[in-house]
């Protein structure tokens, strides 16, 4: 590793995070505790001192797929005791969190490849396996959580107490009446337990919801089956769209499902972005409009510094991605355009300025200035067939 | 059966754990070579949990012990005879 990848921040009064920007991994330090890591940085031996240090680690992509992604313990008043090493021991605990040198660069940079299995700890992975490896960790089961991030536990509405309800639903609840006609043939793909398919279809459209997970399936027809029609499709895969008619729909709907087209949560998943565009392509009308809404490419994930009113980040990666898990930019745009789907209207999504809600004050503002979702409106540009 | 041959056997279902002698089998990184995927681990947990009636706890999980065949024999041989004491 590089001393550069590495930065202190203060968090509170003598209370300093140190953390390694690429690897996610920190301690927390006292002023002591900084001026003796950086003489040992420097490559000199800090004294027979004890130092204190305080373990603030901790994964907070737990909280939520759209929560704080920063991975530390913020506030300091949490941090407790902390323990009292001697210099050996500080040493080697800031080697154990990539804050000091332990191997060659190259062998650093190895580890930011995929892991290769469940157990893999050497291997940080992307975002999807750090993730998968938690769960199975903490014996969660993976397809609970990730309805959980996004619906309450009734699965009838979006939870308001997480960027969902405030940015997400916010903006949709505004999106669908301003978009929606009575009688316009909609396609929402990748439905899920059909809470979007519901609210198109109180907007008067003709709404069909497709999922390829008969589970999901099963929950949205007993809520909205009454005015939504289901069916389960194999998106993305050759054929599997082949029971929805050419040119039928006016508008299909997406949300938070493309990214995973571009790097699965199942690295042997076999769908693919161009048979699923090329399929969008020969279902919408000629008028047709193709709305993705998808986690940001450059937000999401970026960790939350700053105060809570004035928040900033620190980008430490985009266009090569180890951890990240979302397209870049140019990679929505061109492949919409080279499966004959122009953009019309890209919105990076906000929380509406007058949100009042039980979200924290740092959500708030920080998805106010560094959006976390963006919506992508795209049409044909040249005809079917 | 000993839970040695038994563990082994389990892991054998779809695939040999390579080597020649018990010693090279128990030594095996068996995730890393694909004697099971990420499904078949979570199903051997259950299934050993079930049939010898204990918990792995989160640090058994994330231990190194945990990714070889000995380790993991040693750590289930643990846990039963916790249960037992």
């Amino acid at each position: 590793m590089n001393l550069q990848d590495v930065i202190a921040h203060p968090v509170a009064p003598e209370r300093w995070l140190l953390l390694n920007v690429f690897t996610k991994t920190c301690v927390g330090l006292n002023g002591q505790g900084l001026a003796a890591y950086s003489l040992l940085s420097a490559g000199q031996e800090p004294g027979p001192e004890k130092q204190h240090l305080w373990d603030i680690e901790r994964f907070s992509n737990m909280d939520g797929l759209m929560a704080d992604p920063s991975r530390f313990k913020r506030d300091a008043n949490e941090w407790g005791d902390g323990r009292v090493l001697a210099p050996e021991e500080f040493k080697q605990e800031l080697r154990d969190h990539l804050l000091l040198p332990t191997q060659s660069e190259s062998d650093y940079l190895e580890r930011f490849g995929n892991k290769k299995s469940l157990l893999d700890r050497t291997h940080f992975g992307n975002f999807h396996q750090q993730v998968g490896q938690e769960l199975f960790f903490r014996r969660i089961d993976p397809g609970k959580w990730w309805v959980e991030q996004k619906f309450a536990a009734d699965r009838k509405t979006v939870r308001t107490d997480n960027l969902y309800g405030a940015v997400q639903a916010e903006f949709l609840k505004r999106y669908f009446p301003d978009r929606l006609r009575p009688g316009m043939d909609v396609i929402d793909l990748g439905c899920g337990i059909g809470l979007y398919s519901g609210q198109m279809a109180d907007c008067g459209a003709n709404v069909t919801g497709l999922d390829p997970d008969e589970k999901y399936l099963a929950i949205a027809r007993e809520q909205y089956g009454d005015r939504v029609r289901f069916q389960r499709c194999d998106i993305g895969k050759p054929g599997g769209l082949d029971a929805i008619p050419d040119e039928s729909a006016d508008l299909i709907f997406m949300s938070d499902a493309l990214l995973f087209y571009y790097v699965p949560v199942n690295p042997k998943e076999t769908a693919s972005l161009d048979v699923l565009l090329s399929d969008i392509h020969r279902i919408l009308k000629p008028s047709g409009v193709f709305a993705s809404m998808e986690p940001h490419s450059v937000f999401w994930l970026a960790p939350w510094f700053g105060s809570p009113r004035r928040p900033f980040t620190l980008l430490t990666e985009y266009a090569q991605k180890f951890f990240g898990v979302t397209p870049t930019l140019e990679r929505i745009v061109n492949d919409l355009g080279k499966n004959g789907l122009a953009v019309s209207h890209m919105e990076e999504v906000k929380p509406p300025p007058d949100l009042q809600g039980p979200i924290g004050e740092r959500d708030l503002h920080f998805a106010r200035n560094f959006p976390v979702w963006h919506i992508f409106e795209s049409r044909k540009s040249w005809p079917s067939g | 059966m000993d839970l040695k041959k038994d563990v082994i056997a389990y892991l054998e279902q779809s695939r040999p754990v390579p080597g020649e002698s018990e010693e090279e089998k128990l030594a095996c990184h068996y995730l890393d070579v694909g004697v099971i995927d990420s499904m078949g681990i979570v199903r051997l947990i259950a299934d050993m949990e079930e049939k010898h009636g204990f918990q792995f706890t989160e640090d058994d999980l994330q231990s190194f012990e945990f990714q070889t065949v000995g380790g993991l024999i040693s750590i289930i041989e643990k846990r039963i005879h916790d249960g037992q004491v």
